[in-house]
């Protein structure tokens, strides 16, 4: 194309669609920062930068100086809303929140229009750079939701708030935006020359978006896209390339799904920390003794020589529930001789899928329940746990493991790596402690985990994976590690002096983040792994390690506001707001009165319509019964109206003789008829016999009822609209 | 043609007139079919050209009866045997024909010892000019004055034809080396350009069934028609067969609509408008109608306007053009038919 002809389809209509877009993505960039007005004045502003571009790139001005100015005039936009935010005069002026609200507008003017100016300038100029604007426009979307990432379908609040205030979904309308900015950066790139093709463009892609949201209405909403991986708590927790390598022979020999496993990653994933996987409620108040609520889903107690795995022994963890249930499930009666444990109920709602059910520590019984939002949550379910409510240390004194423990089973558990090291420390910790509780297993059993939340460091990154025995490398190394090191490090020391033992794994949670309601959010930050040992007549007590130093920041509070929205949606209430404030309400009930209206007007119209063409219809049939001299004219047309009735009609352009002569077959004597109606029209004698034109009607009906179907006839004299076609 | 009438136009009504040229078409139509099989179009086409005092041009292939066409209108007419001018007379045009060999020459005679004129064979009612583009333009340009004029000059002599003069000429639209083909001027004179296209297969078959008896005299029992009898029949139709005034502003629309068509380089002529009413009244009649009808504009439009409008290069089909022009005029007078 030469320049000349490209300069000639700047001006072109598909030009026009672009500055629209443009004011979309600026108003929607500012929207989440300031206010309505602001955001306006951005839209306005950036609208006439757009199409103060198409003279612009018509002028000798190089491009690469455009782009430039587009850049200082961004800079200069953010150091005049700085520079007014900050004077003193411009506040004494205006006054305070005036000023302010000043600045934003003047920055965000000049902003958008300088942006748009620019980038829309650049894109005309060269093809190259719509990519640009296409990344302004995504860019513009993206941080408008950004918030709602990992889950957090309460963000952003400026949008959500309302939402979830008229009982909606947010998700649907971010979807929705989502669709919409996706039409934009289609449009966009598909910018075409001719107004009605981008048009055309447009419209397949919002239909296309329609599409892809309806199915998502349909199949629900995408599994979250990652957390609690490398514990075995999720599906498809695929082990990372690097710990493939590192153990690509060793095939798990328990027999238990491939991804059910704990693995030591050196550099553990923390993306999806933020993740929400679960929602349980509690349906009665419980304090957990620890201040830690433990959700066991899985343990693992079989030592392969190298770290402990899923028991392949029957008779041991019976504890643990073998997948989801599909009815009301007893599991293995917990033991509580004393009164140490108490009955809790407990609903877990999964928002992910997970292998098999957690609860919290211990659950005997496990029923499925109604899934109160198909879209939402994977499964629900209700336990009834067994829970501590006294601490570890009460069970100081008491035998551990299970009289009716066969020896195999204590051998199971007590089975520990032949590594000296593991005995050395153990004799050191014990020679640490008082004599009179050295010979206590349960004393033991906690010194191991006092003496590891002394000595460890909690880290998500440590350097043991690549060891033959990483828990030894760990333990007799740096001692940095993530939770899968300290279970591990606990549970073979309490199994080298003898303490019955196992690795626990799934979800710990604490106390404070409930915030006194009863819905506890778990994330993906929740995962955990920990050492529990076996007391006689109390069953398996967790006994944590709590590393005293970390190297890592401690994970993000979870968010009370959409733990308390999951938790009402899991009991199956929609979610409402505090109050009564509905800000959609009035703009609702005005489109509900205006659709309405519109109902009722189409209807009330269409009926009229209906009663005029019917009108019309009958009066052209009956009309030759009053015709005096123009009977020739209105019987013919009277003939063609019954004729169009069973769909035969005169072409465009055809003659009449043309159409009579096609007609023939049915209608034979409509070919006299329309020489005489014909003969009327074009010859110098006036009128027709009447007689003879009314003899010629009766035959063609007669002829028509003989040649079309009664079907057709009955099916044509319904039709209101028949005479339309009669030309 | 005033000299003519043995009819005296007064003393008929009108109806009985028309009646009477009616049955004079009739004649001819059956006679014509009687002999050529097949071709009922082409002969409708012909007669209304005879009727209305024009010419046709045939576009066809040899072989496919068009001498016999014109020799059987040539015996359809029933001729003063004394006269000095036959009824059917063949010209095979060559590129070494000279004009004399057409129009006729001076010869010196020598019993009066002066030159008087021998006519050609032009001087005939019917005149099959047999490929008309294979002579030089001199002799197709003495062959057109004859056909506009009904005259031929020569040696600065007029000679009149006489009033019925029809030309069917022809050309093979394939075989075009060394031919000289008619300008459109020279193609404006003729009132029809008529393209045959092959007979169907019983037609065919039946021309083949004749076979052992010639065709010609098929139609000798037939009653034929006096020279009179036709003139009288073209004067009645042209003043008994109504035209509706919306007719008329239908073939001006027409030829008006041709013009403005971008694909159309140079549309009709008024000429051929108003050389189109006798043929549009010719046909009304043959349909057994007194009046004209808009069915009348659409079968003879494309035969009328297909040899005098040039199209832009690329245009195949010419017929498509006018039907394209025809068809909003067409539908404004079957409007017109309902809404008076």
């Amino acid at each position: 194309m030469t320049d000349e002809a490209r300069r000639a389809s700047y001006a072109s209509l598909g030009a026009f669609i672009a500055p629209l877009i443009y004011g979309l993505s600026a108003g929607v960039f500012f929207y989440p920062f300031s206010e309505l007005s602001v955001a306006g004045a951005a839209l306005g502003f950036a609208c006439v930068g757009a199409l103060l571009a198409i003279p612009l790139a018509r002028t000798r001005l190089r491009t690469p100086v455009i782009a430039l100015l587009g850049v200082l005039g961004v800079l200069a936009a953010g150091g005049l809303h700085g520079t007014l935010d900050d004077a003193l005069w411009f506040s004494r002026v205006f006054g305070p929140a005036q000023a302010l609200l000043l600045a934003n507008l003047i920055g965000a003017s000049v902003a958008s229009l300088a942006c748009s100016t620019s980038l829309r300038t650049l894109a005309l100029r060269r093809r190259i750079f719509s990519l640009l604007e296409v990344l302004f426009v995504g860019a513009a979307f993206a941080e408008l939701v950004v918030a709602h990432r990992f889950g957090a379908i309460n963000r952003p609040f400026e949008l959500a708030d309302s939402i979830i205030a008229q009982g909606g979904d947010p998700t649907v309308a971010l979807l929705l935006i989502g669709a919409l900015s996706g039409a934009l950066v289609i449009t966009l790139l598909l910018q075409e020359r001719s107004f009605w093709r981008s048009l055309l463009h447009l419209t397949l892609a919002l239909c296309l978006l329609l599409l892809v949201f309806s199915s998502t209405r349909l199949l629900g909403l995408p599994s979250p896209p990652a957390g609690a991986s490398g514990l075995g708590l999720r599906p498809n927790d695929k082990p990372s390339q690097n710990e493939q390598n590192a153990h690509g022979q060793q095939k798990p020999k328990d027999g238990k799904s491939d991804n059910e496993r704990l693995e030591f990653r050196d550099n553990y994933d923390s993306q999806g920390r933020q993740v929400p996987l679960a929602v349980v409620l509690l349906h009665d108040d419980y304090s957990a003794p620890t201040g830690m609520y433990y959700f066991r889903q899985t343990a693992f107690s079989q030592y392969n020589g190298k770290r402990l795995v899923s028991a392949t022994l029957g008779g041991v963890d019976t504890d643990i529930a073998p997948a989801f249930v599909t009815q009301d499930t007893q599991l293995t009666p917990v033991p509580n001789v004393n009164g140490e444990r108490v009955q809790l109920d407990t609903t877990v709602a999964l928002l992910a899928d997970h292998t098999r059910p957690f609860a919290l520590e211990s659950a005997e019984r496990i029923s499925p329940l109604r899934n109160p939002d198909s879209s939402r949550f994977r499964r629900v379910y209700r336990v009834t746990s067994s829970a501590l409510s006294t601490k570890p240390s009460t069970f100081v004194g008491r035998p551990v493991g299970d009289r009716a423990w066969s020896p195999e089973v204590l051998a199971h558990y007590t089975d520990a790596p032949k590594d000296p090291r593991y005995k050395k420390l153990a004799d050191e910790i014990l020679g640490s402690m008082r004599p009179e509780l050295a010979a206590d297993p349960a004393a033991r059993a906690l010194a191991v985990s006092f003496w590891l939340s002394r000595e460890g460091t909690y880290s998500l990154k440590s350097g043991h994976a690549q060891a033959e025995d990483p828990t030894a490398d760990f333990l007799f190394g740096d001692r940095i590690g993530y939770c899968v090191h300290f279970a591990h490090a606990a549970v073979y020391l309490m199994r080298t002096m003898g303490v019955p033992a196992r690795v626990g794994a799934g979800y710990v949670v604490d106390e404070a983040a409930r915030q006194g309601g009863s819905s506890i959010l778990l994330t993906g930050a929740n995962s955990h792994a920990w050492p529990e040992f076996y007391v006689d007549g109390v069953g398996w007590v967790i006994d944590d390690v709590s590393p005293a130093r970390s190297l890592d920041a401690a994970p993000p509070p979870p968010d009370p506001d959409l733990q308390r929205l999951l938790g009402e949606m899991a009991r199956g209430l929609k979610p409402m707001p505090a109050g009564s404030e509905r800000p959609l309400e009035p703009i609702l009930a005005s489109v509900r009165a205006f659709r309405d209206a519109l109902v009722r007007g189409v209807g009330l119209l269409a009926f009229l319509l209906l009663a005029l063409l019917y009108l019309i219809k009958l009066w052209r049939r009956v009309a030759p019964v009053f015709a005096g001299s123009s009977l020739s004219r209105v019987g013919y047309r009277a003939e063609l109206d019954r004729l169009a009735e069973v769909s035969l009609h005169r072409g465009f352009g055809e003659t009449r003789e043309a159409f009579a002569a096609r007609v023939a077959r049915e209608a034979p004597s409509f070919r006299r008829l329309t020489e005489r109606h014909l003969a009327v029209a074009f010859s110098a004698q006036g009128a027709v016999d009447p007689e003879e034109l009314r003899g010629l009607r009766r035959k063609v009906a007669r002829e028509l009822r003989g040649g079309v179907s009664w079907q057709r006839r009955w099916l044509g004299a319904l039709v209101p609209w028949s005479w339309l076609r009669s030309k | 043609m005033d000299t003519q009438g043995t009819i005296p136009t007064g003393s008929i009504g009108k109806p009985a007139g028309l009646a009477e040229a009616q049955k004079t078409l009739t004649t001819l139509t059956a006679r014509t079919r009687a002999v050529i099989v097949g071709r009922d179009d082409v002969i409708e086409l012909v007669l209304i050209a005879l009727v209305a005092d024009g010419h046709v041009l045939l576009e066809d292939y040899p072989g496919s009866g068009k001498t016999t066409l014109a020799r059987s209108l040539g015996d359809s007419l029933r001729v003063v045997a004394s006269g000095p001018i036959a009824a059917f007379r063949r010209i095979q045009f060559t590129p070494d024909l000279l004009p004399s060999d057409v129009t006729g020459s001076s010869v010196f005679e020598l019993d009066g010892n002066r030159f008087t004129f021998r006519p050609g064979p032009i001087f005939a009612h019917i005149v099959l000019a047999d490929e008309i583009n294979r002579t030089s333009p001199k002799v197709q340009s003495a062959m057109l004055e004859a056909m506009a004029e009904k005259q031929v000059t020569v040696d600065n002599e007029t000679h009149k034809l006489d009033e019925l003069f029809f030309v069917i000429a022809t050309q093979n639209p394939l075989d075009v080396m060394g031919t000289y083909p008619l300008p459109s001027p020279q193609l404006d004179r003729f009132l029809f350009k008529i393209e045959m296209k092959h007979i169907a297969r019983d037609a065919e078959l039946e021309v083949l069934t004749h076979y052992p008896k010639p065709s010609l005299q098929m139609g000798d029992t037939m009653p034929k028609v006096s020279r009179e009898e036709l003139i009288h029949t073209r004067r009645v139709i042209r003043e008994g067969v109504h035209i509706a005034p919306a007719i008329r502003e239908a073939l001006v629309d027409l030829a008006r609509a041709l013009r403005s068509d971008e694909r159309v380089l140079q549309g009709a002529s008024t000429r051929s408008l108003v050389l189109m009413l006798p043929a549009l009244q010719a046909r009304a009649l043959m349909q057994g109608r007194d009046y004209v009808s808009p069915d009348d504009i659409e079968r003879l439009a494309p035969h009328v306007f297909g040899h005098r409008i040039e199209c832009t290069p690329g245009v195949v089909d010419k017929n498509e053009v006018i039907a394209a022009s025809l068809r909003p005029c067409l539908e404004r007078l079957s409007k017109l038919s309902l809404s008076r």
